[in-house]
């Protein structure tokens, strides 16, 4: 279980006090689907940062498991993230120097149970591609190392932040479901961040933002299958 | 334009430290090598001047009892112009305590010499014209009395009729036994010929001194002079003078040899530095090409990068230069040299050498934005440019796969920035062949003069006589003179020790093993030998000045001589050889220094400690400025590899944060951010240590006088100073890269790029 606490996140620039998050909560059941929705600068990538533990609160309280992430100290914080957290962005952020495998193999070897490096690559359809290098891969298939390099270290939540935004929509609709699939099967709470609409209809629970604060927060009832849904 | 110019101020504060490592470069660069520089060229300014206002003479004609009719004979010779005779004799002040060295001449047509205080140079008086540094040293001025003793031991009063320098006396040490000028011991004067013969009883003139270009070629002088003639010396011979060339010109090369790595090292990391400014810049190159500058526009606007910044350092440091490495410099060729006066004069080859800078950025900040320019404005400005050069696929069976992580990224980063690699290398590598060179020279003055004054000479005192009549007590004679040597090939003038019996003198070979003096043949410095071919058992001919036979040698062996640089032989050898043992000085181990000075016979004394003073004399002046060298070579590589930790630093710094949010641990992503710089150091440290080595050899070697040999063997604890301050420095810019990685802000990082 997720909970946000009011949260707020606020940043200076100059004299201006910018409110990204402004005082919002929420919850999350583990195992499902969640989008975060809203427009550009609405504060969903500053809200998956502060859960992600790659920022901290300005005030308020985040709960994963009933632990108080915004309590922990920068060397707790790297373990929450290498034990907990797997990030999926949509620049992907691949090393470029290394292939394919040794991409999710260098993330592999940061936890003790890994899941295993060719059985993820093939879930993702990259068993033919696993010893290229990222520069001669394409965007979808890019995408796909970043979910399988995610993956591999077996968090609790998966956070994604676009992971369509640079993919076509056919692609886009490849990476949701495979999103969907493999967060499913390892029972991982996946919660994707995006200003496009359609998302919400794929996913258990919808909570939209704007100017950092949360507008509506809704349990979709009936999912649709993503090949239902129309972009 | 004006905008761009404001781009330009604007990219200077984001590209901060490549900015400034092209500046500090370019600066240091200047600074040492026109630091220098201007000392050399204001050196031989300064002595070109007085050599031809003095009108100085090109040739010294030695030889007994000279005429006015023998001048008339030479004026008469092809190829002479003027001519001056010249007497000298060496008379001791009256409190004992210098000596001065007094002349007379018959005109100042050729060799006349600088008036510094004083009214007018008179060829008549009563009057001396004294040495400015000998009279400054002793409180004396124009118008007071010296006081000297005639030959008959009588004390002479003669007023100082002004203060005068000559180019015959740059470096003047006054007595065989001593290394450096000592102003309070020696001094010169000129005086008419009526004061010479009150001092001397008589004026027979001994030197002709000679203008004109005149080739060597005895016959004609024996024709004139008979048995009378001794030698001819032409100007680069006569030591006095020519030193002042040979300090130059040592101090050229040094400056040269040490610039030039360094010169290179800067221009190395100065190239990549613009490289990197402008591959950079793509972006912005894209979008102005976008928006429709011209070409030309923009290879002017990334060319003025490479214009001023390295403009400005390189005045500063000419600037710098000045007032730090000239001033030290200066200081050192104080001790060694006697100059009228010390002028400071920047080299042609300083603005070279600034201009030579400039070229360089401006050509790798143009090439690098040309090569940008390429591409279509859209590929430009989504980075597309940067065709990554990594293999399409790694191999199931290849060997990398069993390497860990770190070490695979390591090794593919340095293959795809090989320039930058070497770069590296070479930096680490040049700062380590810079410092072992700057505390080598440091190890190799003092092994040598350790190994003079321990090994060789093992005498308390060593004494000049007066006449080689005297005889003392307890001591060995020797008998030192200047000879000519001659192989089939070369005739070169050099320097022939013979001794008495005794033990105060060693001769090694090669391996340090102890030799005797042999009965028959003599023995030979090595560094001589080598320069002239000769090898154990060779035949070699020697001729003693004022005798006109060649005499035959035999070399029984080279020896480890490292100075006096000539023959050994031993007295019974020499006689055996058919020549005469004279008896010029002596060594000894009883009675002390006051003991012989006393005795009339004897010219002057001095301990072999003093003698090993005067070295470190010379040896701490000469660290004055191998500091200085030390000190640029090590900010040197703290630019270098400072610069090419944040170039690698700036390049990955977005995988940096994506492993610090993937989960990373700090230490995780420190070890593969320095494997590169690690592994850079460790290869450039060991070829360092190697070309170290072979570069101080050839330093030293290219830096020594012909007449005493270096040892070029550097102490380890050189090698371990320079180790340790490169690792150090290497250390030091790991750490600094640890610390911007901790302080990586994930969130900008990421969203940066976007
Ligand atoms: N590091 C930061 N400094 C200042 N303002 C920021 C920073 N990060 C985000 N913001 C601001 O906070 C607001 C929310 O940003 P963000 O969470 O990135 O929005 P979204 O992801 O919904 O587009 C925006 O107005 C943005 O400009
Ligand atoms: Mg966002």
């Amino acid at each position: 279980m997720i909970e946000f606490k009011n949260v707020k996140k606020y940043y200076k620039m100059g004299n201006n006090i910018i409110k990204a998050v402004d005082d919002i909560s929420f919850k999350i059941e583990d195992g499902k689907c969640t989008v975060i929705l809203g427009p550009s600068g609405s504060g969903k990538s500053t809200t998956l940062n502060l859960l992600g533990g790659m920022d901290t609160v300005t005030d308020g309280m985040i709960f994963l498991d009933g632990e108080d992430i915004t309590k922990l100290n920068e060397k707790e914080l790297e373990d929450y993230r290498r034990k907990k957290i797997g990030f999926v962005f949509q620049f992907y952020n691949l090393i470029q120097q290394l292939t394919v495998r040794e991409n999710v193999g260098i993330t592999a070897d940061m936890v003790t149970e890994s899941l295993d490096i060719d059985e993820i690559l093939d879930g993702v359809g990259l068993k033919e591609r696993k010893n290229l290098f990222p520069q001669n891969l394409s965007g979808g298939e890019l995408q796909r190392v970043a979910i399988a390099r995610a993956l591999v270290k077996k968090p609790r939540v998966l956070l994604c932040d676009e992971p369509t935004g640079a993919l076509d929509s056919e692609t886009g609709k490849l990476i949701l479901k495979l999103l969907k699939k493999v967060s499913k099967e390892n029972n991982i709470s996946l919660i994707i961040v995006t200003h496009n609409a359609s998302l919400e209809k794929i996913a258990d629970k919808v909570i939209r933002l704007k100017d950092g604060r949360i507008v509506s927060d809704v349990i979709n009832e009936n999912p649709l299958e993503i090949d239902e849904v129309v972009w | 334009m004006k905008y761009l110019n404001i781009k330009m101020l604007r990219d200077m504060k984001q590209n901060f430290t490549q900015f400034i490592a092209v500046f500090l470069m370019a600066a240091i660069s200047v600074l040492i090598f026109s630091g220098m520089a201007s000392v050399w060229t204001g050196l031989n300014k300064v002595v070109s001047d007085e050599v031809s206002d003095t009108n100085m003479a090109d040739y010294y004609i030695k030889a007994l009892g000279i005429t006015g009719e023998d001048k008339e004979k030479l004026l008469k010779t092809d190829g002479i112009d003027k001519v001056s005779l010249s007497a000298e004799y060496t008379f001791s002040a009256s409190d004992g305590q210098s000596e001065i060295n007094i002349t007379t001449v018959d005109s100042y047509d050729v060799s006349s010499f600088t008036l510094l205080k004083g009214k007018e140079l008179l060829l008549e008086g009563q009057g001396i014209y004294l040495d400015s540094d000998y009279a400054s040293e002793h409180n004396l001025k124009t118008g007071d009395i010296l006081k000297i003793d005639n030959i008959a031991g009588e004390c002479i009063e003669i007023e100082i009729s002004g203060l005068v320098h000559s180019p015959e006396y740059f470096y003047f040490t006054g007595a065989v036994t001593e290394t450096v000028p000592n102003y309070e011991k020696y001094g010169y004067g000129f005086v008419s010929n009526q004061t010479f013969e009150k001092l001397c009883m008589q004026l027979n003139y001994t030197t002709a001194k000679v203008k004109g270009n005149y080739i060597s070629e005895t016959g004609d002088f024996e024709e004139i002079f008979g048995e009378r003639f001794i030698c001819v010396q032409d100007r680069g011979d006569f030591a006095q003078y020519s030193r002042s060339e040979k300090e130059s010109s040592q101090m050229k090369k040094m400056a040269t040899l040490f610039s030039a790595v360094f010169i290179l090292l800067s221009l190395l990391t100065m190239y990549t530095s613009m490289v990197r400014l402008v591959d950079r810049q793509k972006e912005a190159i894209g979008t102005m090409k976008g928006l429709g500058v011209k070409t030309k526009q923009i290879l002017i606007h990334y060319a003025s990068y490479g214009i001023f910044v390295p403009l400005l350092g390189g005045i500063l440091g000419l600037i710098i230069g000045r007032f730090t490495v000239s001033k030290a410099l200066m200081k050192v060729k104080q001790t060694t040299l006697y100059l009228p006066e010390w002028k400071l004069i920047h080299s042609p080859y300083s603005f070279v050498l600034i201009a030579g800078i400039m070229i360089c950025c401006v050509f790798a900040s143009v090439m690098a934005a040309k090569k940008v320019l390429k591409g279509n404005p859209v590929e430009i400005m989504r980075g597309n440019t940067n065709n990554s050069k990594m293999k399409k696929e790694v191999k199931e069976t290849s060997l990398i796969n069993h390497f860990p992580y770190g070490l695979r990224l390591a090794f593919r980063n340095i293959a795809q920035n090989k320039i930058r690699f070497i770069m590296g290398i070479v930096g680490v590598m040049g700062g380590m062949v810079l410092i072992i060179a700057g505390f080598g020279v440091k190890d190799a003055i003092n092994s040598s003069n350790e190994f003079v004054f321990s090994k060789q000479f093992t005498y308390d005192i060593k004494g000049i006589l007066k006449n080689s009549d005297v005889e003392l007590e307890d001591v060995q004679y020797l008998y030192e003179t200047a000879i000519e040597l001659q192989t089939a090939d070369e005739i070169k003038q050099t320097s022939l020790s013979s001794f008495e019996a005794g033990e105060f003198y060693n001769f090694y070979d090669n391996k340090e093993n102890k030799i005797g003096l042999p009965d028959k043949g003599a023995l030979i410095s090595r560094h001589l030998a080598d320069e002239m071919g000769i090898t154990a058992g060779d035949n070699i001919k020697i001729r003693i000045p004022g005798r006109n036979e060649w005499i035959n040698i035999y070399i029984q062996n080279t020896v480890k001589m490292l100075s006096p640089q000539g023959l050994f032989i031993s007295k019974t050898a020499l006689e055996n050889a058919g020549a005469a043992f004279k008896r010029t000085g002596f060594v000894t181990d009883s009675h002390d220094a006051n003991y012989y000075s006393d005795i009339s016979g004897v010219k002057n004394v001095i301990t072999r400690s003093e003698q090993l003073e005067n070295t470190e004399l010379v040896a701490d002046s000469v660290m004055s400025i191998v500091k200085l060298l030390i000190m640029a070579s090590v900010l040197l590589s703290v630019v270098i590899l400072y610069n090419l930790g944040i170039l690698n630093y700036v390049e990955r710094v977005r995988e940096y944060s994506t492993m610090k949010v993937l989960g990373f641990y700090q230490r995780e992503i420190r070890s593969i951010a320095i494997l590169e710089c690690v592994i850079t150091t460790i290869i450039g440290w060991v070829l360092g240590l190697i070309l170290g080595r072979i570069f101080l050899k050839v330093y030293i070697k290219i830096i020594s006088f012909d007449t005493f040999e270096w040892l070029s063997d550097a102490s380890i604890a050189t090698y371990v100073i320079a180790s340790v301050i490169i690792i150090g420095v290497s250390l030091l810019v790991n750490l600094l890269l640890a610390h911007k990685i901790r302080k990586i802000v994930m969130v900008e990082a990421l969203k940066s790029v976007e």
